[in-house]
């Protein structure tokens, strides 16, 4: 097992409320290829997808299946995105489904809770959710070259990585993709939201196999760079979770959060059908 | 001379102010973290920059994403929407308040997400005379512009004014479009996945050697270039076979994923650009900018 931090770093309560779906009054974006649609799949409560299911499935944009939460105070949003890590526990402290229990599973544009459906079935927008933030600061003790970002301890340790010695490990991954089809996210650092894979290509989105993409899969993007922002580096490789589901916006698709990132070719990607953090907590789709 | 419908596009006013340089208040720092972890104080966009100008070199100077000339805003949102997306480069601009009022410029660019600024070259006796918060004018004159013989490509930022003078050339339905070079997909930086109207797509100089073999180690702001694999018909993204043309906008960047930012000027998804490669087309030279 791999040697980390996790007994040095401390567990604290961040919450946020559900966030209700918003529009503009003008609804519609623009597809790739010039025809105008109404988003929908961002932010509320999503009922019929969980964490685990299909990227490209759905008729839907930045799909943020389960629960969305929020706060309107800008430091309170901010901390909560930069506190809270996959795997860590929430649980619903206001309204009909007051104690019901669930996981981070993603961040999106908001930090994105899976809950059983029937729990689902009692919340509203404007519902509490707490979490136990655990997991900012940890580190890999053996490991100094490979940054940790937004993983619960536990789930660091259900990744079934392996460690090669001479300073790499291996990490299990459903794609390996190439620094190239990764677009809008690069203005954005790696701690705060996501990177979108440029999906609007159909030969891209085939040849690296996307159309098999679930959300909350682990996946391999080779030559970047995300120990201090995001950039382009020969060498560099990134661990990331597949967060939100397609998107028709050019420079937009699937969105890649950052896990593990290390500027030299000390991580090795292994494909491995069933890299899915859902599948791992036994959350979501694979509940 | 190539064919458009400039007989049938409209000139109109919109306007904005000089706008002065922001930082982050406390807590925050004013630091920009660099690609190597190294955290600078350095100025960034916007305000009037007395030295650093159009034809200038885009790397060495200490300053991120620096601007040449004049960066102008407006203060209310939805005017300044209509001023960032419809001001075209090559439209003149007038400065009409102030000691300087009724000297003239014209657009050199604009700048992206955090800043979207207009970038305006004005003499250097201009500059002299003129203030943070001068009202300039802009005749937005360019959108919609059509290239007769060149239906796949779509224009945008771009002023009849440059089409005359950039010597594009359409042929067997493919337009034709003199560059410094051509930036490698690897590069596409900051701005993937944004507007490409109102917006610049960065290039990322990180990479000396790739930058090197793509002929761009000399970078000048105010050069034309080309993006390989890049679509920037509402948003600018990878998409492969697709081709966009841009002018350099700004200086380099210390950040990860940052570089000197491109306002883009023509796409074609269906790869209906050819990016001619020859030295020295720079928007100082075109324009007769001073």
């Amino acid at each position: 097992m791999l040697r980390t931090n996790h007994d040095r770093l401390v567990k604290m309560a961040v919450a946020g409320d559900i966030a209700p779906a918003t529009m503009g009054r003008g609804p519609h974006k623009m597809k790739a290829g010039g025809e105008a649609y109404v988003p929908i799949g961002m932010a509320g409560i999503i009922y019929n997808a969980r964490p685990g299911c299909a990227a490209f499935h759905w008729e839907a944009d930045h799909l943020e299946p389960s629960v969305c939460i929020d706060c309107k105070d800008g430091g309170e949003h901010h901390a909560l995105h930069y506190l809270g890590n996959l795997g860590n526990d929430a649980v619903i402290v206001t309204g009909d489904a007051i104690g019901a229990r669930g996981v981070l599973l993603g961040e999106h544009a908001r930090p994105i809770v899976d809950f059983p459906p029937e729990a689902m079935e009692k919340m509203m927008p404007g519902d509490k959710v707490q979490l136990t933030a655990w997991g900012t600061g940890l580190e890999l003790l053996d490991y100094p070259h490979i940054q940790v970002r937004k993983l619960d301890p536990r789930l660091l340790d259900k990744m079934g990585i392996v460690e090669l010695g001479n300073g790499k490990i291996r990490v299990p991954v459903t794609h390996i993709l190439p620094s190239k089809v990764m677009g809008s996210g690069w203005e954005l650092n790696p701690e705060y939201v996501d990177q979108d894979m440029c999906a609007t290509d159909e030969a891209t989105v085939r040849d690296l196999g996307l159309e098999s993409l679930r959300i909350c899969d682990v996946v391999a993007v080779m030559d970047v760079d995300h120990t201090i922002g995001r950039g382009y580096k020969k060498g560099g490789v990134v661990i990331g979770l597949v967060n939100h589901g397609n998107s028709w916006s050019i420079g937009h698709g699937p969105g890649c959060m950052t896990l593990l990132s290390c500027a030299e070719p000390m991580i090795e990607p292994v494909i491995d059908p069933n890299a899915n953090i859902a599948k791992y907590l036994n959350a979501g789709a694979f509940a | 001379m190539i064919a458009i419908n400039q007989d049938k596009l409209i000139s109109i006013s919109t306007a904005g102010e000089v706008v002065a340089p922001r930082m982050p208040g406390l807590p925050g720092m004013p630091h920009v973290i660099g690609r190597d972890g190294k955290a600078v104080i350095v100025p960034s966009f916007g305000s009037i920059v007395y030295n650093v100008r159009v034809g200038d070199s885009v790397f060495g100077w200490v300053a991120e994403n620096v601007h040449p000339g004049v960066s102008i805003k407006n203060r209310e949102e939805a005017p300044h929407v209509a001023l960032h997306n419809l001001a075209c480069v090559g439209n003149e601009a007038t400065v009409m308040s102030g000691v300087a009022k009724g000297a003239k410029g014209a657009v050199t660019g604009k700048s992206g997400r955090w800043s979207e600024h207009v970038i305006i070259s004005f003499e250097p006796g201009a500059l002299e005379k003129m203030a943070i918060g001068d009202r300039v004018l802009v005749k937005a004159f360019g959108t919609g512009l059509k290239f007769k013989d060149a239906p796949n490509v779509l224009a945008k930022s771009l002023s009849p004014r440059l089409v005359e003078a950039w010597g594009l050339q359409a042929k067997d339905g493919a337009l034709h479009a003199p560059v410094v070079g051509t930036v490698p997909a690897e590069l596409m930086g900051a701005g993937s996945g944004l507007s490409s109207d109102g917006g610049v797509l960065d290039i990322q100089t990180a990479d000396k050697e790739l930058l090197k073999s793509a002929g761009l180690s000399d970078l000048r702001i105010g050069d034309f270039v080309a993006f390989q694999d890049c679509d920037a018909t509402f948003n600018s993204g990878f998409h492969k076979g697709a081709v966009s043309v841009g002018v350099v906008s700004q200086g380099d960047s210390y950040r990860a994923g940052f570089g000197p930012g491109v306002t883009i000027l023509l796409t074609s998804r269906a790869g209906a650009i050819k990016p001619v490669q020859k030295a020295g087309v720079n928007l100082k030279g075109l324009l007769g900018l001073g």
